[in-house]
């Protein structure tokens, strides 16, 4: 019955929907914008954010000294640390994938090589008095394998070798003649990083007496350049070194150095930004993205640029990987694979498929920075739900933590100085805030004035629009005063036109708003701050609690001046 | 008569006045919050600085060999604002020297940033400063070598360039060099009896590398870096696209550029985006005063009514009645124009806008007004 108001007069309706449709739209889309427009402040300014670790200052292997949890507390309780990121290290295998033959941060035991060949040529390195081993490099034409990363040395090819040596026996290789190699490729401060490098060391027992590592490793050590007798031929040989390993109980080796060829270390990251190389852009993306914090429990990776050159892979290809139950620490050092004589003791689960979201590059890299860099088998996965048996110890290089750049000076005053008492020293990347700041300062007040601006544009709007209505019909108002109705039933003369006005307003409003954020907001939304996107359930729920509270305010409204207009004359009303 | 009309009821032709001034106003204050933010955001780009590296990429350890053709293509590029290169080849001196053997001569076109790069502190004559840059046949030695060679800074040397380490070349030609500067390092890989040269000592065939065997061997940057010219940070995109396509697949095109991508590009996205929902915005606010001008004519019916009772023609009703409102709100929008002038924005398409949808909203109530039968018009009044 009382909806005859509306449909009598229908020109009046549609006005002021109007009126209220375009008063919410404006007001939809400022809110949307503003949302954005915050959230893209926030990314920017976040990237001007310092990652940083901690070392203990008077630890000697600082950086492969745990952090304590005390130290870690205090980092989770300081209001100017935004994140924290503790990477977890596990052993993983992807089948049917070779890893890079490379040398980073500690000796493996699949850098053991051994192989028989023949010495093409060869030449003594003068003995130097500041050093206490002879050496000789060897080219090596391999004739058989028995043992070795298959990319890292191959058959028929030459190779070679350093015989490295000390006290007094000396290295008896003649050219032309064959031998057996116990080699491993690694990293020598003295002799510099070569790839196709190998070491074939034979140090006297006396000589390693203070280093526990090679002396529990000692047949690693010692006699590894053999001569193949004369008269065996191929096959002979091969028969007789093995008997040898065998005699020596390195044959185990074999069989683990063929099983490590598809094992990589998995780093479970949050976000890839908060690594220091990245942050110092000595990381960086050849193709892809990093792991970010909305791929959480996704099956994607980020793999280096070397292992997708090797085994040709993209953006968009998938890897099946079986996460392993642990990882192994090599004084302090967490690797997926075992130390230089170790044995695997890792158990892998069984393979699932993970989508390569980015290939990492380094822009320098040395293989002895471990605790700035990451390995070329180092694959990074997002932490996940699954339950992953947690490291018991962090390391400096496995955490990160990250503070905002308006909030550095507060770090360096209230934490650093804390840490500092607690024995530990801060490593921060360098960030350029302090020469923008004030312009990122400059863009938030100019949101916050435009988002007032916003806000008081609404409320006009809003008072417009009861003005426009209570005008409209102030003289059904004024009728039903002049009949003598109650209150109740005279001020239905707005707020009939109001609830039909308004819901349809606001549907067609939220409806309109919520099309145009999916179909052109969403896709460049995540050009402005990737990841961050607000779910779409949210920003309906935004919608609709905005389209509420508007008529709530429009209600409250006209039932004020609804009571203002009772207090005027009939005549007035019907002017 | 009107204006007898407008001062009985105000009510109306008050919103629209407040209506035009909220479209006029807010989109000022929008446009102005976005012109400035553009102007922040420029003087963004031009504090990035943006260096550039190549990387081989074929994979571990490959030795970094640059064709120097693709380097100097690369920094005469407009878009370049400076680079730096090093390249070696091995050397000896012509008697008189040091009976050290062969070493290696280092090329680079910065002596500060070379002396930076290998940990070196150079010795200069006290307020000379050397540049590597031009053609001069000038050198930089050890204090060591100073020595062995019995030289000091300002003497001349004659060396050779030669191709193998372990051989002197000697048919190379003799290449006089002044010793400009010294330098002394504790922890460098710089031999002591290297000597440094200006890279142009390598790119004539006089001088270090005579033979086309050295040529082929040796002329080749063992280190290229750039930096991009702060202006063209905006269209770094399409510059790393023109140097990818100068180095080729064989090169990975490295650039510190973190803060441009993670920072400048999405903020110059925000703006974009800003700049689009502000224009719908604004075009929204546009239709406000329409609506209400619209609504303020049609309460004119009574007038159109009795004028038209009286046997006045309904285009000369129309014409009467459009132009006063006309004039109303393009007196309406000359409040307007003059306000968002004092707060120092003019947007004039904008009030343009509000003022000729207005005043279309106007004629079109009027028209629909004259348009409409007596009976009709008559039955539709309420009061």
């Amino acid at each position: 019955m009382e909806l005859r108001i509306v449909v009598r007069r229908a020109r009046k309706i549609v006005l002021i929907t109007l009126f209220l449709l375009l008063i919410l739209l404006s007001v939809f889309l400022f809110v949307i914008q503003s949302i954005l427009d915050g959230i893209g402040l926030q990314y920017t300014i976040e990237s001007y954010a310092s990652v940083g670790t901690v070392y203990r200052s008077d630890a000697e292997n600082a950086a492969f000294t745990p952090v304590e949890e005390d130290v870690l507390a205090l980092l989770a309780e300081s209001d100017a640390v935004q994140k924290i990121d503790i990477r977890q290290t596990l052993s993983a295998k992807v089948h049917g994938m070779e890893n890079v033959p490379s040398y980073f941060a500690v000796p493996q035991t699949n850098h053991l090589v051994f192989f028989r060949g023949t010495v093409l040529n060869q030449m003594d390195v003068p003995a130097d008095a500041s050093v206490s081993y002879h050496a000789r490099y060897a080219t090596v034409r391999v004739d058989s394998i028995l043992a070795g990363q298959s990319n890292w040395i191959t058959k028929g090819k030459n190779v070679d070798v350093a015989i490295i040596w000390n006290g007094d026996p000396e290295c008896s290789t003649t050219v032309g003649e064959e031998y057996c190699f116990l080699a491993h490729s690694s990293f020598s401060s003295a002799l510099g990083m070569l790839d196709t490098l190998l070491y074939a060391p034979n140090y006297t027992e006396e000589s390693v007496a203070g280093y526990e590592k090679i002396q529990s490793n000692y047949e690693l050590y010692h006699d590894t350049v053999l001569p193949v007798p004369d008269s065996m031929s191929g096959e002979e040989a091969d028969a007789y070194f093995l008997d040898i390993l065998k005699s020596r109980g390195l044959d185990p080796y074999i069989q683990e150095i063929k099983e490590l060829d598809d094992v990589f270390t998995i780093r479970q990251t949050s976000d890839m930004q908060m690594l220091i190389p990245v942050a110092n852009e000595v990381m960086f993306f050849t193709a892809g993205r990093g792991i970010r914090p909305d791929d959480s429990g996704k099956k994607v990776c980020v793999i280096s640029h070397e292992l997708a050159a090797q085994q040709k892979l993209n953006v968009g290809d998938y890897i099946p990987i079986s996460l392993g139950n642990g990882c192994y620490t090599d004084n302090g050092y967490e690797s997926g694979f075992p130390a230089f004589g170790e044995l695997s003791t890792v158990s892998y689960n069984t393979p699932q498929d993970y989508e390569i979201i980015g290939i990492y590059a380094f822009s320098s890299f040395d293989p002895r920075e471990a605790t700035l860099l990451f390995g070329y088998n180092d694959i990074f996965i997002p932490t996940s739900t699954e339950t992953i048996p947690p490291s018991k110890n962090t390391y400096p290089y496995t955490l990160s933590f990250c503070v905002g750049g308006p909030e550095y000076n507060t770090f360096l005053d209230t934490t650093v100085a804390d840490l500092s008492d607690m024995g530990y020293t801060v490593q921060m990347s360098a960030s350029r805030w302090e020469d923008v700041e004030s312009t990122y300062e400059a863009m938030a007040s100019r949101r916050r004035l435009t988002l007032l601006c916003a806000i008081l544009s609404c409320i006009a709007g809003i008072i417009l629009y009861v003005l426009i209505l209570l005008f409209l019909y102030r003289k059904e108002f004024a009728l039903r005063e002049l009949f003598g109705a109650s209150f109740r039933h005279t001020r239905k003369a707005y707020t009939i036109p109001f609830a039909v006005s308004s819901v349809i307003a606001s549907v067609l409003a939220v409806f309109a708003a919520y099309l145009w954020y999916l179909y052109r907001l969403v896709p460049q939304t995540e050009l402005i701050a990737p990841g961050r996107t607000p779910a779409n359930a949210q920003i309906l729920a935004v919608l609709t609690a905005l389209a509420l509270i508007q008529m709530l305010m429009t209600y409250i409204l006209i039932l004020c001046l609804a009571g203002h207009s009772r207090r005027k004359s009939v005549l007035r009303l019907l002017k | 008569m009107f204006m007898k009309r407008i001062c009985r009821k105000p009510l109306l032709p008050l919103l629209l006045l407040l209506v035009i001034l909220l479209g006029v106003l807010f989109p000022t204050v929008l446009n102005q919050s976005i012109e400035k933010s553009y102007t922040e955001l420029d003087e963004l780009y031009a504090g990035i600085v943006i260096q550039c590296k190549l990387i081989p990429q074929t994979y571990i350890g490959a030795d970094f060999a640059l064709a120097p053709e693709i380097g100097d293509q690369i920094s005469r590029m407009d878009e370049v604002s400076g680079y730096y290169c090093e390249l070696n080849c091995p050397y000896y001196f012509r008697d008189p020297g040091p009976s050290s053997g062969n070493s290696m001569a280092h090329g680079t076109n910065d002596i500060y940033r070379f002396a930076e790069e290998h940990a070196l502190e150079l010795c200069f004559p006290v307020g000379e400063s050397i540049d590597f840059s031009g053609d001069e046949n000038i050198c930089v030695v050890s204090e060591d070598l100073l020595d062995a060679a019995s030289r000091s800074i300002g003497d001349t040397v004659t060396v050779a360039g030669s191709v193998s380490t372990a051989e002197k070349d000697t048919n190379a030609p003799d290449l006089n060099l002044t010793i400009v500067g010294s330098f002394t390092a504790e922890d460098t890989d710089i031999p002591w009896n290297a000597i440094i040269v200006p890279k142009a000592c390598f790119f004539d065939t006089a001088e270090l590398l005579s033979t086309a065997e050295g040529i082929r061997r040796w002329r080749v940057y063992t280190a290229f870096d750039f930096t991009i010219d702060q202006a063209c940070n905006k269209e770094f995109d399409t510059v790393k696209e023109a140097l990818q396509g100068i180095v080729g697949d064989k090169w990975l095109l490295y650039s510190t550029s973190r803060e441009l991508y993670r920072a400048v590009q999405p903020l110059e996205k925000k703006l974009q985006m800003q700049e689009m929902l502000f224009r719908i915005v604004t075009v929204l606010f546009v239709f406000l005063p329409a609506l209400i001008t619209f609504l303020l004519c049609t309460k004119d019916k009574n007038e159109v009514l009795i004028r038209i009772l009286y046997g006045e023609k309904p285009s000369r009703v129309f014409w009467s009645s459009w132009a006063p409102y006309t004039g109303l709100v393009i007196l309406y929008g000359m409040l307007a124009l003059l306000l968002s002038q004092a707060m120092g924005y003019l947007n004039g398409w904008n009030i343009t806008g509000i003022v000729a949808v207005s005043i279309l909203a106007a004629g079109i109530a009027i028209g629909l007004l004259c348009k409409t039968k007596l009976v009709t018009l008559y039955q539709s009044r309420e009061g």
